[in-house]
């Protein structure tokens, strides 16, 4: 499954954030979205997910176009995303959180739950074995019946991507997984990332962190001025007069 | 001993029409206002059926059913485009409507002199004329309503709805028709509502318009708060307490004036508490 996003513009009132973005996710790469601040890759990442409407442009997901679709759909199509600041359900427990990031639920359907039902009862049954799996893989079994609002933040970076997998989409966007996390969750997180490229999600990260960005990435794009340049790696990126001006 | 098993039918009702809306405004985080409606749609519809054209009961619960949820569902799904303040308001214009036909369209409902003669429940030739037998109808049909209740909030649909009261950008990144599940909680709560005017209808055997009233969407409201906004045992001893409460007050000496009015000021802290809530779940939102 591929994405392609195609000729992106994006204006707020007078000011132009996108001006004629476009860019594709393999599966099974890990592409790094970088760029200052204000420079619109939340805005990107908004519009891929269906939360907010570009001006121009189109996004196709395997050729078929995505535009004006509403963003649980576009969720159900196969591309999940995090958010920059932290979003969980707070009131419910780590464990709780990740059964609910499962997608197509039998037992979300309320014709099957007005009354006691034997296939949701082993749908359930058989998602809290698999939630309990995810927690363990995530590092954070030992917060599942925790709520989600009274572990660390660090585990609750963990949890965030253990609904990503829970999710399962084939493109997964990431805003800032690793920020303000010490190096110990940093390597969790790593490892984990990693662990999804390999099942082949294409993956799209907003990142600041040089060491993480190094680790993981295998493409950057820089975002500046409304455009997207392509850097192969960090290296090449960091080197670029383009890039050096923009942090300076 | 009479009085005692009035006591217990009006438990038993309340319970319906507290744990109905405890789906809306506990698990989904929509605070409506227009619950009495539903509960008047209820009573109006078994009360015009049975009267007029001789229905059977076990004809009128269905089209009770139907009729609440269709009003339900035309409610929701304008309502459900707004968010807090905006949300309560247009449930409390519903509530006013539903009034409004009930105590106008006099040809149909007889406006404010009511249907009288509504007559006893029911099933199969069995008669619920007696207060003990009515108790045991109400209590089924308040278990019925518990299990269904307890059924879907304890469901993945459930967790949905949850979820989505509290964060409903992120429930939707998951995947999550929250707009539809906002629309299938409030028609199922309605059409729940609709069950508790029946039981009333007939149990009453008079209905008129005053008895589904604003005051009335507030007072269940207030047995929900009380209760515990997702806590559907809490809100069965919400409604049995705030029931009960007129009676405790005229045991102790309170004089009877002043302990029905008690009710009165159970509303204003209701309403104090609503407010508290909103704006808890206001600064929750302005935190995420």
């Amino acid at each position: 499954m591929t994405l392609k996003v195609q000729h992106i513009a994006k204006s707020y009132g007078e000011k132009q954030v996108l001006k004629d973005v476009s860019f594709e996710l393999q599966k099974g790469t890990v592409t790094v979205l970088m760029g200052t601040n204000g420079s619109g890759k939340t805005t990107l990442f908004n519009i891929v997910s269906g939360f907010l409407k570009q001006d121009k442009g189109e996004i196709l997901l395997d050729g078929k176009t995505i535009n004006q679709t509403e963003p649980y759909q576009i969720n159900q199509l196969g591309i999940s995303r995090t958010f920059q600041d932290m979003r969980l359900i707070g009131k419910l427990t780590a464990k709780e959180n990740v059964l609910l990031a499962f997608p197509k639920q039998k037992g979300e359907n309320w014709w099957n739950v007005i009354l006691p039902n034997k296939k949701v009862k082993q749908e359930q049954e058989t998602n809290q074995q698999k939630a309990e799996e995810l927690l363990k893989t995530c590092f954070i079994d030992d917060v599942a019946d925790h709520k989600a609002n009274e572990i660390s933040y660090g585990q609750q970076k963990l949890l965030n991507l253990a609904c990503c997998m829970a999710n399962n989409t084939y493109v997964i966007l990431l805003d800032e997984p690793v920020a303000g996390v010490n190096p110990v969750y940093r390597d969790r997180l790593t490892t984990i990332i990693q662990q999804l490229k390999q099942q082949g999600k294409a993956i799209l990260i907003i990142e600041h962190n040089t060491d993480f960005i190094e680790q993981v990435a295998d493409e950057i794009l820089f975002l500046n001025d409304g455009t997207l340049t392509l850097f192969d790696n960090y290296e090449t990126l960091k080197n670029n007069p383009q890039v050096q001006e923009a942090y300076i | 001993m009479d009085y005692i098993l009035h006591l217990g039918i009006l438990i038993c009702i309340y319970t319906i029409l507290a744990q109905s809306l405890s789906l809306v405004a506990g698990y989904s985080g929509q605070m409506s206002l227009a619950h009495a409606g539903f509960y008047g749609i209820g009573a109006y519809t078994t009360a015009l059926l049975s009267v007029n054209y001789g229905f059977p009961v076990l004809l009128t619960i269905p089209v009770a059913l139907l009729i609440s949820g269709i009003v339900a569902y035309i409610v929701s799904k304008v309502a459900v485009k707004t968010i807090d303040d905006y949300y309560i308001i247009i449930t409390l214009g519903i509530q006013v409507v539903i009034f409004s036909i009930m105590n106008n369209w006099q040809e149909l409902t007889r406006g404010p002199l009511g249907i009288p003669g509504i007559p006893s429940f029911e099933i199969f030739g069995f008669v619920f004329d007696s207060k003990f037998s009515f108790l045991l109808l109400s209590v089924f049909f308040t278990s019925l309503v518990w299990f269904v209740l307890k059924n879907i909030t304890s469901s993945p649909f459930g967790r949905m709805l949850r979820a989505l009261s509290e964060d409903e950008i992120y429930t939707k990144s998951l995947g999550k028709n929250v707009a539809q599940a906002k629309v299938v909680s409030f028609v199922i709560s309605g059409m729940l509502a609709s069950i508790a005017g029946v039981l009333y209808a007939h149990y009453i055997s008079y209905i008129d318009p005053t008895t589904f009233t604003i005051d009335e969407s507030i007072f269940i409201l207030s047995i929900v708060i009380i209760g515990g906004m997702r806590n559907l045992r809490g809100i069965f001893f919400a409604s049995a307490f705030l029931v009960l409460l007129p009676e405790a007050l005229r045991f102790v000496g309170m004089p009877s004036s002043i302990a029905a009015n008690m009710r009165q000021i159970f509303y204003g802290i209701a309403l104090i508490m609503v407010i508290f809530q909103m704006g808890k779940q206001q600064q929750k939102k302005a935190n995420a």
